[in-house]
């Protein structure tokens, strides 16, 4: 069959065949539900009302809870710790990540109408800003379970240079991840989706090619990054049980406890229900299967990865914000404005003094 | 060094082909099985075939029945879709080359191959 593009024809065409071919292939016996036609305009309807108002909440929250965070280290640029410059980095994926959902918002709703450079360009700075974010948070667990379990100090504290390079060697990986989202990615109209025009290769998969596709973002974008959070954070629980019951080893504590589960709390979802899709489409070669069974994953894949982004907007919070001397960093923005914190501020800085004193040893900011 | 780079090339060029924003393509195509063989034509309303797209890499064709029946998905394997469907196709593509002598009007339903060197309009 060589056909081009979509091609409708009416019952004119078959005029002359009417009377001439015989029902030799009629099969009486024929399953019901047997040619069921899956179209995609309900999980399409769902994605236009879904994203715009999700993504545009991700956007605003987190760029704000992330501006902030870029704003405070720039304050402080002079003197940043190691996990400072890690947060940095993040907070800076974050936004650039942040910043491409308008985009997909406005191609859920209409279609891709910005052309094929602005969907490379958008397309890969979603996948680097991606795969970064992860990477980075992955970075900060290890830097942390080296200088607390092992009182290692990969890095100097006068030698930050050497932190940016390995954000920079981080960020040049993921680059080299979204290569094929510039050589690929398109402005491709899509019979199957209404005609719209869509950001995504002009061509499907083979089926093995998914596969693989799949594989690799399981390993590179959550197995591996879970591995080493659980690791360096469930050491970094054990070490800090063993010790003194003191009230500031309990809050860090729960700090740890926090971002592991909102790690977990985030991605797994997506993942699970990117393995049921998986599972699904390959049972479906040798099998019947369920029209609603396939809308249903297709609106869980949309609902999940949507929840995943909006750890982008928890960041701020738990890395950041959750640091004593940070929020003193905050404070001391704010005072020249005029809020008024003094007395509070007051307190938490002689409550938390000695704190801040073994915060300096370990040079990590959350602690 | 060399092994490290290759490694990281050869990773990235096989972790690139996906969706812009998805970050997993999936195959959405229409047919959830082969398709049924054959239709009776007195049912037939409108006949639509879909070659590869960016959600799909199979060609579908897709019957619409006559008294809102519904919508069925044709085996392109079967001997009706052999012998009927796509001999029509070939039909089409003939008469596209000799625009000028066709006669009667075209139903607005219908839609041409844009690979025709002339369409119908």
């Amino acid at each position: 069959m060589n056909v081009d593009s979509k091609t409708t024809f009416s019952m004119k065409d078959f005029s002359d065949y009417t009377d001439l071919y015989n029902y030799s292939d009629y099969n009486d016996n024929e399953s019901y539900g047997a040619g069921a036609v899956c179209t995609q305009d309900s999980s399409m309807y769902f994605d236009s009302i879904f994203k715009p108002i999700l993504y545009s909440l991700a956007a605003v929250v987190g760029l704000l809870g992330n501006g902030l965070v870029l704003i405070v280290l720039w304050k402080k640029r002079a003197g940043l710790n190691v996990t400072d410059i890690f947060i940095l980095h993040l907070s800076l994926a974050d936004i650039l990540l942040l910043l491409t959902l308008p985009f997909w918002a406005v191609e859920a709703v209409k279609e891709w109408i910005f052309g094929t450079p602005l969907c490379k360009l958008t397309g890969a700075m979603f996948r680097i800003n991606f795969y970064c974010g992860i990477y980075m948070l992955s970075c900060i667990s290890l830097d942390r379970y080296l200088s607390i379990v092992h009182a290692v100090q990969m890095y100097s504290r006068k030698k930050p240079m050497a932190v940016h390079c390995c954000c920079m060697i981080v960020w040049f990986f993921c680059f080299l991840l979204s290569i094929p989202d510039w050589i690929l990615l398109g402005a491709n109209k899509d019979s199957r989706r209404q005609d719209r025009t869509e950001c995504v290769n002009s061509e499907a998969l083979s089926d093995f090619w998914v596969l693989v596709n799949r594989l690799i973002y399981h390993f590179l974008g959550f197995i591996i990054p879970a591995i080493m959070m659980v690791f360096c954070y469930t050491s970094i629980l054990l070490r800090l049980l063993l010790g003194s019951k003191c009230m500031q080893k309990k809050r860090a504590i729960h700090v740890i406890v926090a971002l592991v589960l909102a790690f977990f709390i985030s991605w797994t979802p997506y993942n699970i229900a990117l393995m049921a899709d998986t599972i699904h489409t390959n049972r479906t070669d040798n099998n019947q299967t369920s029209c609603e069974t396939r809308t249903t994953l297709d609106v869980a894949i949309t609902a999940t990865s949507t929840f995943a982004y909006m750890h982008c907007c928890v960041n701020p919070i738990l890395y950041a914000f959750v640091g004593v001397k940070f929020r003193q960093h905050l404070l001391d923005m704010l005072r020249p404005l005029g809020f008024k914190l003094k007395g509070r501020a007051g307190l938490v800085s002689r409550k938390s003094s000695g704190w801040s004193e073994s915060v300096d040893t370990s040079h990590t900011s959350a602690f | 060094m060399k092994t490290l780079a290759a490694f990281l090339l050869l990773t990235c060029l096989i972790a690139g082909k996906v969706n812009g924003q998805d970050n997993t393509s999936r195959a959405r195509c229409f047919c959830a099985d082969k398709g049924i063989n054959m239709v009776l034509l007195k049912n037939i309303e409108k006949v639509e075939i879909f070659p590869p797209s960016p959600s799909c890499n199979k060609n579908e064709i897709v019957v619409t029945l006559k008294n809102g029946a519904g919508q069925k998905c044709l085996n392109p394997d079967s001997k009706f879709t052999q012998n009927v469907v796509l001999k029509a196709i070939g039909k089409r593509m003939q008469q596209s080359v000799p625009h000028s002598t066709t006669t009667g009007t075209v139903k607005s339903s219908m839609t041409s191959s844009t690979s025709a060197p002339t369409a119908f309009k």
